[in-house]
């Protein structure tokens, strides 16, 4: 349906409006462009203060000043255990360990804290605090949204923004190789991961262009500058001096500015096979799309040079449409009147009437009288005939009839429509549906080949190479084309002339503009949203939105300071970092003062330090730093954070999916990636505390922690008790605590044991190799790992990817050795020859076995060559054997002998190649007979309803204190 | 400096510190809206599920959103159009552009009666609904803008066709907290995979996540497969007391010299509540407590069964429940509509029927408002099927007028609102459009849709955006 993409219309204009306002009329308000964050920051003095021996540096005269203003005073230091957790929470995201913590306590220098920050600073683990933050600016995730699948090189803008921080890439250069990294001279091929920014966003599968170049506009606008631009795509924006003229200026930088399709490679390495096997499937996608497209185009425009299709669009174009009365109900695609095909009839037609084309006189005059409807649907027949007889893919040799055919056929005639225009004119259900299914295969294509080691590939744009002007479109309505737009900068920092760029799309001129001391927003805001991070707060507490509806800075005269001492700086975020926590300020205790709490209870004046609850990441991270178990691997493919055993990367390295959430991601107030998102929330929900008591993660650590070997190697139980304070929380216990754990420890729950039986299950799930011809399998290895919920994405280009759980051999999928092979409640998926995927039953019980299913396997020979599957019995070998290739095949077995204690393995091997061997094949088997069977009909073992992850251990008491321990408040709240 | 007295900003620091600091000023938002949680004791002192009061007193506290998505047919359910008869296999003078090529009209398989002392006229597809006609509402007026499901489903749910908004339970979870704290604030229901447009049907979008639907796979049976780390593995139920009452002794001491910080006390909390939830989520999944007779009502079906855990999260105070027919967009019968649409009904109208009975029996449908309906209706003409000459077997997307009904909620009962013109194509008369449902769903729950608002991105967003008018009509 043509509606899909008109979606932008009528209703549109009213869109923006704010909810009790009037419609704003004419251009920007004037007073908005006087908005203090419009001027540039002003040299501030430091200002002088009573209490001249409090301030260590001009940060802390700025906030005493306000504080004295009120008549408060400010927090006595922190002490060194406290400063030390703080200052490693906030640069690292991770724990001090005991060891730093003593030292720094230890050290009396007075320039000892200065060498911890220095210390943290140079750390890499500081690029992935850091760099997180920024990807919640950046809206970043590994899939596209809804439908599309994964973002296949995702990972390799991740970690350009971590390794970026890591080098203190100045934030104009961060910038500007973030928007134009392709344009810069000397550009080197890892700066083209930096163009991710604007490539991670959402796409669904209805998006339109515009719809993309609104994220990028968003995220560019609200990302960088704290003000929101988008209100503009239909109406001047109502409070800030933002014009449509702004918008569509924007709009027409991103409208020339295309991904693009040929992922460079990243740095050059010799490609392997698998980057090979790569190119070629994509190019072979790509060919194959490029051939669909061009033979419906010229199905399409076939279409549109008939007659009867000439005669609509005349009408169409002079506003009459012939009565629907009789003539055979709703229309479908054939009725339709294409938008885009009428513009460029209507166009014609102007193009006819400037030119006073005599063969056109005829037709415009009748349709310039009004009530002329039916004379002009003969007029219009008339036309549409002779057009259509005139036509020909030839040129006529009678100038005439040429002249006729070129209405038709040639650049500007309405029915010629060129590639670049397909999307404009496909049938938007059939039609889209292939491009759609192609952008998933490609995805997921492209995710394997990420995932199995291909070469990193950069998710950059480029220029579009014949530039397009833009126009404004009235109401935001595309089919409503208003002016024609220079691209430019937004008129308001362009001291209101904004000067029209001229390099190519004007992207390189725009992040020149945006990286730039001259700008009064930038520095502003990203010194903002460092403060924010170190304080709790920000000067600007909505950290995106600077505009007028914005909240006033608490502290102006500081924040102009700031911005100008970074900029003065060499925008370096490090030099930032130590100024802000070298600051008497940000040592400040976080302890309560009532007195001041009265006067000033959100502490904008910070007369104390703010205390901070850790955000997921951190918590996450801390847990498995105090277990032991985190894995300091830097980089690479995004790792399923939801497994058991647990994935042991930091969190910033797990898939982040945006179609799915991980609802433990979603309850601790993970940024929503489906927009730029300013700030995190920060709720208080039980669900936090289910994950904190349930989750297998939890259950894992606390194992861990309570056996790892420092904690391990302490004979006496007080003294167990003290290092795992130590670990925990940075401090010994206290005779009271201790007391207390060791009483928790020494007493065992009385009475009888209440814990549910346990999970008793005939199936276990692994992998070995196949002999087909001795009828063995050899080397059956249990899979090691269990996913809650797969995110790879399938290449069965079913309607909805499918999340599902899996087992499979290691933490990554793919495996270094057994690939892809992985086994869920329904299929799975062999790895490579040799690496069968088996779902093993063992007979409960003596009997006679019924077994039935399917097996199928649904992707097509060009990506595979299908699938063996067979049933084996331990006990009499070989019971079936049944080759698929996108096909499906009933494999039933009929009464098969068994004693307790016989295996019975549904084994699927790949074939010769492992490529697109998805299959679904859930066995359900029905055992008779025996001494133990009580039911005549059989016990029915279901492979799919009794899909199981691993049984769940018991923890023993130490283990118990290492779990509370891990949940206690003060492990989470950073005073 | 605002020097606010004490007593006052006693409560508003709560807010303030605990969801004003580091995050988004949700309390401040809530707060110029006059909308503070009623008191302290009912829960997390700063929770987002905290119960907070409606702008005006209102006789709906909850929702159940019976989603029958794909688009079941007015004209086979609830908008008999007897004209179509004699128009049948003949092209009518109504036309609209649809999503596919259709044909000539095509009358209802379908016979209508009417129930009840309203007379309300339901199709032979409904009986068990038709029993309780007395109790419905019937819009038979509704539009939506365009005839696709994708958009459609988004404007149903979210009050936009494609930028990226909060969906209506999120929005009517932040106005109103839960009065359940043990259980989500809003639920949704499907069986077997996720509605097309999947988990973006129930999101927050720039709310707390805290708001955001928490989607329930209700082909599973086992309550632990339900909600996520409901259960506990790892220890006797005995041994978590003991974990938990150490937790609690610790952060106790912990506190002492914190008593200021709300979210210190909040997390304390919420150790309590989750090990509260642990028991009473598994209760209000477990349909087997329910006496037999009801179950039966109900019927033992994956239909049933959902249903039938609506009612009873609705009893425990979940604020929104939202009951998808099934994955994808089952009701959407482009062929076979006459054998389709009547296994869709035969799964869905029983407990549909029992639900509402249920409800009333309890004294729950005067507070609860229930909403039944697709994401648009069906065409009155035929779809034609697509390359052949084959005739067709059923009906097309249509947008321009289709049918929804209301339940309890102080809405008028036995009531027909609007009229569809006499094929059933187009809203004629009173047309409802979405955002107006929405208007007037925020009205029945309390809300002044244009005052119910959330600052984002410099703008006061609304679930109704700049639409909506609430229709007084149907209120009773």
């Amino acid at each position: 349906m043509r509606g899909a993409c008109l979606m932008g219309s009528v209703v549109f204009a009213l869109r923006c409006v704010n909810a009790a306002g009037e419609m704003p009329l004419g251009n920007v308000v004037p007073s908005a462009a006087r908005h203090w964050s419009f001027q540039a920051p002003r040299e501030r003095p430091v200002p002088v203060v009573k209490d001249t021996q409090w301030p260590l540096n001009a940060v802390d005269a700025f906030i005493l000043a306000g504080l004295e203003h009120e008549e408060l005073s400010p927090s006595p230091p922190a002490d060194k255990r406290t400063l030390i957790r703080r200052a490693t929470y906030d640069l690292t995201g991770l724990p001090p360990t005991p060891a730093e913590t003593d030292a720094f306590v230890r050290d009396e220098s007075p320039e000892a804290f200065a060498r911890v920050v220095d210390r943290l600073l140079a750390s890499p683990r500081y690029g992935e605090r850091w760099g997180r933050h920024w990807l919640d600016v950046a809206r970043y995730a590994d899939t596209t949204g809804p439908r599309l699948g994964r973002i296949p090189f995702s990972y390799t803008y991740r970690d350009w923004v971590i390794r970026a921080f890591n080098e203190d890439l100045p934030y104009d250069a961060f910038l500007l190789k973030q928007l134009a990294a392709d344009k810069l001279p000397g550009a080197r091929s890892e700066d083209l991961a930096a163009l991710g920014f604007l490539t991670v966003g959402r796409k669904s599968n209805r998006d339109t262009i515009h719809d993309i170049i609104d994220d990028w506009i968003d995220v560019v606008s609200r990302g960088t500058m704290g003000l929101s631009v988008n209100c503009a795509r239909c109406h001047d924006h109502k409070f800030d001096p933002v014009s449509t003229q702004d918008y569509y200026a924007l709009y027409g930088v991103f409208l020339n500015t295309q991904a693009r399709q040929d992922l460079p490679v990243i740095g050059s390495g010799p490609g392997n096979e698998i980057d090979r096997r790569y190119d070629k499937q994509i190019a072979a996608q790509q060919d194959a799309l490029l051939k669909y497209k061009q033979k419906r185009l010229a199905e399409i425009t076939a279409d549109l040079r008939k007659p009867a299709r000439i005669a609509a669009y005349l009408l169409a174009a002079a506003g009459i449409r012939p009565g629907a009365p009789g003539s055979g109900g709703g229309g479908g695609e054939d009725e339709e009147i294409n938008p885009f095909v009428l513009r460029r009839w209507r166009a014609l037609l102007d193009r006819a009437a400037e030119k006073r084309d005599p063969y056109w006189q005829p037709w415009l005059s009748l349709t310039s009288l009004p009530g002329q409807a039916e004379k002009a649907m003969a007029l219009g027949d008339r036309y549409a005939s002779e057009l259509a007889a005139a036509d020909s893919p030839a040129p006529h040799t009678d100038p005439n009839k040429e002249a006729l055919r070129r209405v038709l056929r040639g650049s500007e005639a309405p029915t010629d429509i060129s590639l670049d225009n397909y999307a404009e004119v496909q049938n938007p259900a059939s039609d889209q549906e292939k491009l759609e299914n192609t952008a998933m295969l490609v995805n997921a294509l492209g995710a394997r080949y990420a995932d199995a080691g291909g070469q990193p590939r950069a998710m950059a744009v480029e220029d579009a190479p014949v530039l397009r002007p833009a126009h404004v479109f009235l109401r935001g309505n595309p089919e409503s084309i208003g002016e024609e737009v220079p691209r430019h900068f937004l008129t308001v920092l362009e001291g209101g002339k904004p000067a029209p760029f001229t390099e190519g799309s004007g992207r390189l001129e725009l992040a020149r503009r945006i990286a730039n001391a001259d700008n009064p927003l930038t520095a502003r805001v990203m010194v903002n949203r460092v403060w924010q991070h170190h304080f709790g707060a920000g000067l600007v507490r909505t950290p995106s939105d600077f505009g007028t509806r914005g909240d006033a800075p608490t502290h102006p005269e500081l924040l102009d300071f700031l911005a100008r001492q970074f900029v003065a700086d060499g925008w370096s975020l490090k030099k930032l970092h130590r100024l802000l926590m070298l600051s008497r300020t940000w040592q400040q205790a976080s302890t309560d003062n009532p007195s001041c709490r009265n006067v000033d209870p959100e502490n904008r004046l910070l007369w104390r330090m703010n205390r901070q609850r850790m955000d997921f990441e951190s918590f996450r991270d801390s847990v498995l730093a105090v277990s032991g178990q985190l894995d300091p691997t830097a980089g690479g493919p995004p790792v399923p954070l939801f497994a058991q055993p647990s994935m042991r990367r930091r969190t910033v390295y797990g898939l982040i999916d945006r179609a799915q959430l991980p609802a433990a991601l979603r309850s601790f107030d993970f940024a929503n990636p489906e927009q730029h998102s300013p700030q995190r929330y920060l709720t208080t929900v039980p669900q936090q505390a289910l994950f904190l008591m349930n989750d297998p993660f939890m259950a894992e650590q606390a194992q861990a922690f309570a056996t790892r070997r420092e904690v391990a190697e302490e004979q006496s139980p007080a003294a167990r008790i003290q290092v795992m304070h130590r670990l925990v929380l940075g401090r010994s216990a206290t005779d009271d605590e201790q007391l207390l754990a060791l009483h928790f420890m020494a007493k065992q729950p009385e009475g009888s044991d209440q814990s549910p039986p346990p999970q008793t299950t005939p199936w276990q799930y692994g992998f070995g190799n196949y002999d087909a011809k001795s009828g063995k399998l050899e080397s059956f290895q249990p899979f090691r790992v269990f996913v809650a919920a797969n995110q790879q994405m399938t290449l069965l280009a079913s309607t909805f990817p499918v999340f599902t759980e899996v087992w499979q051999a290691g933490n990554m999928l793919p495996d270094a050795k057994a690939g892809f092979a992985n086994l869920s409640a329904s299929g799975g998926e062999p790895g490579g020859p040799g690496y069968a995927v088996v779902r093993r039953w063992v007979a409960p019980a003596d009997g006679t076995a019924q077994i039935t299913g399917n097996v199928s396997h649904k992707v097509s020979g060009e990506f595979s060559d299908g699938i063996r599957a067979w049933v084996v019995s331990s006990r009499a070998g070989q019971l079936g054997s049944w080759p698929v290739a996108n096909k499906t095949a009933d494999a039933n077995v009929k009464d098969v002998q068994v004693k307790a204690g016989d295996t019975i393995d549904f084994i699927v091997d790949c074939g010769t190649t492992a490529f697109g061997d998805e299959f679904t094949w859930a066995p359900v088997i029905t055992l008779a007979g025996g001494d133990r069977d009580r039911n005549k009909h059989g016990t029915v073992s279901d492979a799919s309803k009794e899909f199981r992850g691993p049984p769940a251990v018991m923890l023993t008491p130490w283990e118990q204190f290492a779990l509370v321990l891990l949940q206690s408040n003060e492990f989470v709240f950073v005073d | 400096m605002n020097k606010t007295n004490p007593l006052i900003s006693r409560r508003q620091a709560l807010w303030r510190s605990g969801m004003g600091m580091g995050g988004l000023g949700l309390a401040g938002v809530l707060r110029s809206l006059g909308m503070e949680q009623e008191t302290e004791t009912t829960g997390l002192p700063q929770s987002p599920l905290a119960i907070r009061k409606p702008h005006f007193a209102a006789k709906a506290k909850r929702v159940i959103h019976l989603f029958m998505n794909g688009g079941p047919s007015q004209l086979d359910s609830f908008d008999p159009k007897p004209l179509l008869k004699k128009w049948a296999g003949k092209p009518i003078p109504v036309n609209f552009r649809t999503e596919r090529k259709t044909g000539t009209a095509f009358p209802s398989p379908f016979s209508f009666k009417k129930h009840g002392q309203s007379g309300l006229e339901v199709s032979e597809l409904f009986p068990h609904t038709a029993e309780m006609a007395d109790e419905l509402c019937v819009i038979r007026s509704m539009q939506t803008d365009l005839p696709n499901h994708e958009p459609s489903l988004m404007m149903m749910n979210c009050g936009d066709v494609r930028l990226v908004r909060p969906s209506m339970g999120s929005w009517v979870t932040y106005a109103l907290g839960s009065e359940n704290r043990n259980l989500p604030g809003f639920v949704v229901l499907c069986p077997n995979g996720y509605p097309v447009q999947g988990t973006e049907n129930w999101r927050s979008g720039f709310l707390p996540g805290a708001f955001q639907g928490n989607c329930i796979d209700t082909s599973h049976t086992d309550v632990a497969k339900l909600i996520d780390d409901i259960k506990h593995n790892f220890s006797t139920p005995r041994d978590q007391q003991r974990q938990l009452a150490l937790l609690a002794a610790m952060n106790r001491a912990h506190q002492a010299t914190r008593r200021e910080d709300p979210a210190i006390e909040a997390r304390i909390q919420a150790f309590e509540l989750a090990a509260r939830m642990q028991l009473e989520a598994v209760d209000a999944f477990d349909i087997s407590r329910e006496p037999a007779h009801i179950r039966e009502s109900y019927g033992d079906t994956v239909h049933g069964r959902q249903t039938l855990i609506a009612r009873r999260l609705i009893e425990r105070g979940v604020r929104f429940v939202q009951v998808y027919h099934g994955s994808t967009i089952p009701w959407d019968s482009h062929a076979n509509l006459e054998s389709d649409h009547r296994n869709l009904a035969r799964a869905a109208d029983q407990p549909i029927g029992a639900l509402l009975k249920d409800l009333k029996q309890r004294g729950l449908l005067d507070e609860t408002l229930v909403i039944w309906g697709g994401e648009f209706g069906r065409t009155p003409v035929v779809e034609l099927p697509s390359g052949g000459d084959g005739k067709g077997t059923g009906r097309d997307h249509n947008p321009y007028g289709f049918t929804m009904w209301l339940a309890g909620g102080g809405v008028k009962p036995g009531h027909i609102h609007g009229a569809t013109d006499e094929f059933g194509y187009q809203a004629t008369e009173s047309p409802v459009h979405v955002h107006d449902l929405h208007a007037t769903m925020l009205h029945l729950l309390g809300f002044d849709h244009e005052k119910l608002t959330f600052r984002y991105a410099g703008r006061d967003f609304r679930l109704t955006d700049v639409h909506g008018k609430v229709v007084n009509e149907i209120i009773a």
